[in-house]
């Protein structure tokens, strides 16, 4: 198991809810080679999250996020910074939240320690296939970023 | 006692997918109960039009992160239908085998994650970390068991890679597959463990028992969720998968957006329960003694027993498994590359979902481009008859407490295990 693992969420079906996954794409490029990170497409999986970070010495999401920041914005935290406005009705499985998933993980007391998110704002979130052009043309500078993130550790 | 009574639960998301319930009493009598859902999403549809047949898996294991092995599934078998292939026998055993991954973890999460809390009185599964630490950690294992099943057939956690028209891209080695074997034999404590709790737990599931209509595949020799015929608790008939739409007969209603299903009445159930009342007497042994252990027989027809028709079929997926990958062992596995060569033609999918009966249905033109999609969704089916229980249930339980009402209505739609805003995950954040 590498002790690194970059989990990339979301939808490519859901127009800029699908960044993570076109990010997923291109960090296996990058990082192929590399003997301590994994990089894994783990779509809208949301609890199958509990399983993948088991064991690892540091995870870094990927993952579109609202966080009122003009379409475009990548910015990294903690999950400890963030607060979900997410309204969860637990009538169904697929209403997943993260964040939700991370504090069940450090109940059982199998969450690592070093959790870093990057949050990318959408500009759309709709039933369409492609990021738009605010989030496509960034694309370098995302990879750019979490790979320095990689230094860090 | 004479009281007024209304509830509103609201649950709005920002794309898609939200489930509504309302209920006003007044002098102790119900004036209106109702389930709104918004209509079942369509864009997926068009989304493969135009579409090479190649790209059409990728495509809907996408639908949903729950159930991609279904969704592929009924992708396949709907364009090796359009397209005069037939899936050799070693196929379609590490096909079946693939989707019990599926099934147990996702009946597993919804008995563990959704299910159990209201049992043992908790709002969420985070409090019973605390309250029954034994009890999560047995769902974690199985869930585990689950995600690393999915992973050894279908080449990853979720949204299957290995899936394709014709076959496997890569087959699992047979060392893997004695992996995946001892897994499973290793998890048959924990399931008869999670059968014991549910089932000291049983009498906190309502009584109500209301006359339904059950539709499910059916197959002749095993207790099916891939093979077979639809079938239904009404009649004898069994319905060739090809003429689905003649059982999934939609209509709109004026107090919901979304549509209704119906065949013989105003409405039909799918999901375990109806599979258990289709095809019980096809559970393996191990299954049917878990059935027995809970009284539950074929006729029953109280929703909530849903949740312990998840169980059985856990523990008959976990027995099946084991023999098909026997089978697999015993036979050796062989590469076998097919060629799927496009043509113009038409072809249905269908196959259980955990929820439920799922049906795709797709045109191609010459090229293999898709023209046509139409996909039917288990929990679409189900929206008419989560409403037709409430009608029955709310004068039932009308004179006890508010919050009680509420949780016994939602407790009811959660028994259904409705996918419901499936396709979206994002992080809806503030910074503290």
């Amino acid at each position: 198991m590498k002790p690194v693992l970059i989990i990339c969420l979301g939808n490519p079906l859901m127009r800029d809810e699908g960044i993570g996954i076109r990010l997923a794409s291109e960090l296996m490029e990058h990082l192929a080679d590399n003997p301590d990170v994994e990089v894994m497409d783990m779509g809208t999986g949301g609890l199958s999250v509990i399983h993948a970070i088991e064991g690892r010495e540091k995870i870094i999401f990927v993952d579109c996020a609202i966080m009122g920041q003009p379409p475009g914005s990548m910015k990294r935290f903690t999950p400890e910074r963030v607060r979900s406005n997410k309204v969860r009705m637990r009538y169904s499985l697929h209403e997943g939240d993260l964040l939700n998933t991370l504090e069940l993980s450090r109940h059982l007391g199998q969450c690592p320690d070093d959790i870093v998110i990057f949050g990318i704002e959408p500009k759309e979130i709709a039933h369409v296939q492609g990021l738009t052009s605010e989030l496509e043309n960034n694309i370098p500078k995302y990879v750019q970023t979490i790979l320095k993130e990689l230094d860090r550790t | 006692m004479a009281k007024t009574v209304n509830i509103k639960v609201n649950h709005v998301t920002r794309v898609e997918g939200h489930g509504n319930i309302r209920l006003r009493a007044s002098d102790g009598k119900v004036e209106h109960v109702e389930w709104q859902v918004p209509e079942a999403p369509r864009f997926f549809e068009a989304m493969v039009r135009e579409r090479s047949f190649e790209d059409i898996q990728t495509i809907v294991s996408r639908i949903c992160g729950i159930c991609s092995v279904t969704h592929s599934m009924a992708a396949i078998k709907g364009i090796e239908d359009a397209m005069g292939i037939k899936a050799s026998e070693q196929t379609d055993k590490l096909r079946i085998l693939c989707h019990y991954g599926e099934q147990i973890e996702s009946h597993i999460l919804h008995v563990g994650y959704l299910v159990a809390p209201d049992l043992l009185g908790q709002k969420s599964v985070i409090p019973l970390v605390k309250s029954h630490p034994e009890v999560v950690k047995t769902i974690i294992r199985l869930h585990r068991l689950g995600n690393t099943w999915m992973e050894i057939i279908g080449g990853r956690m979720t949204h299957p890679v290995t899936l394709k028209p014709g076959g496997f891209t890569v087959l699992p080695t047979e060392e893997k597959l004695r992996v995946l074997k001892s897994m499973i034999e290793d998890a048959i404590p924990d399931l008869k463990t999670l059968a014991e709790v549910v089932l000291s737990l049983a009498d906190k599931l309502p009584d109500f028992d209301r006359d339904t209509e059950y539709i499910a595949l059916t197959g002749p020799d095993y207790y099916t969720f891939y093979h077979g015929d639809i079938a239904s608790t009404d009649t004898d008939e069994k319905v060739p998968i090809h003429e689905f739409e003649r059982v999934a007969n939609e209509y709109v209603v004026p107090q919901s957006t979304a549509k209704w299903c119906k065949w013989h009445r105003d409405s039909y159930a799918v999901g375990a329960l109806a599979r258990f009342n289709l095809n019980a007497e096809r559970l393996l042994p191990m299954a049917a003694e878990t059935a027995k252990k809970f009284g539950l027989k074929k006729g029953a027809c109280n929703p909530y027993l849903n949740n312990v028709a998840q169980i059985v079929e856990c523990v008959q997926v976990a027995e099946h498994g084991l023999q098909l990958i026997d089978e697999l062992l015993t036979n050796g596995l062989k590469p076998e590359p097919v060629k799927v060569e496009p043509r113009a033609g038409e072809g249905v999918g269908c196959v259980e979902a955990p929820r439920g009966i799922l049906f795709h249905r797709y045109a191609f033109d010459e090229k293999g481009l898709c023209t046509k999609a139409n996909i039917c969704i288990p929990t679409g089916q189900n929206h008419g008859n989560i409403q037709k229980d409430f009608e029955a249930l709310a004068p039932q339980i009308i004179d006890r407490d508010q919050d009680e009402i509420r949780l016994l209505l939602e407790m009811l739609v959660r028994s259904y295990d409705p996918c419901i805003s499936c396709s979206t995950h994002y992080l809806n954040v503030e910074f503290v």
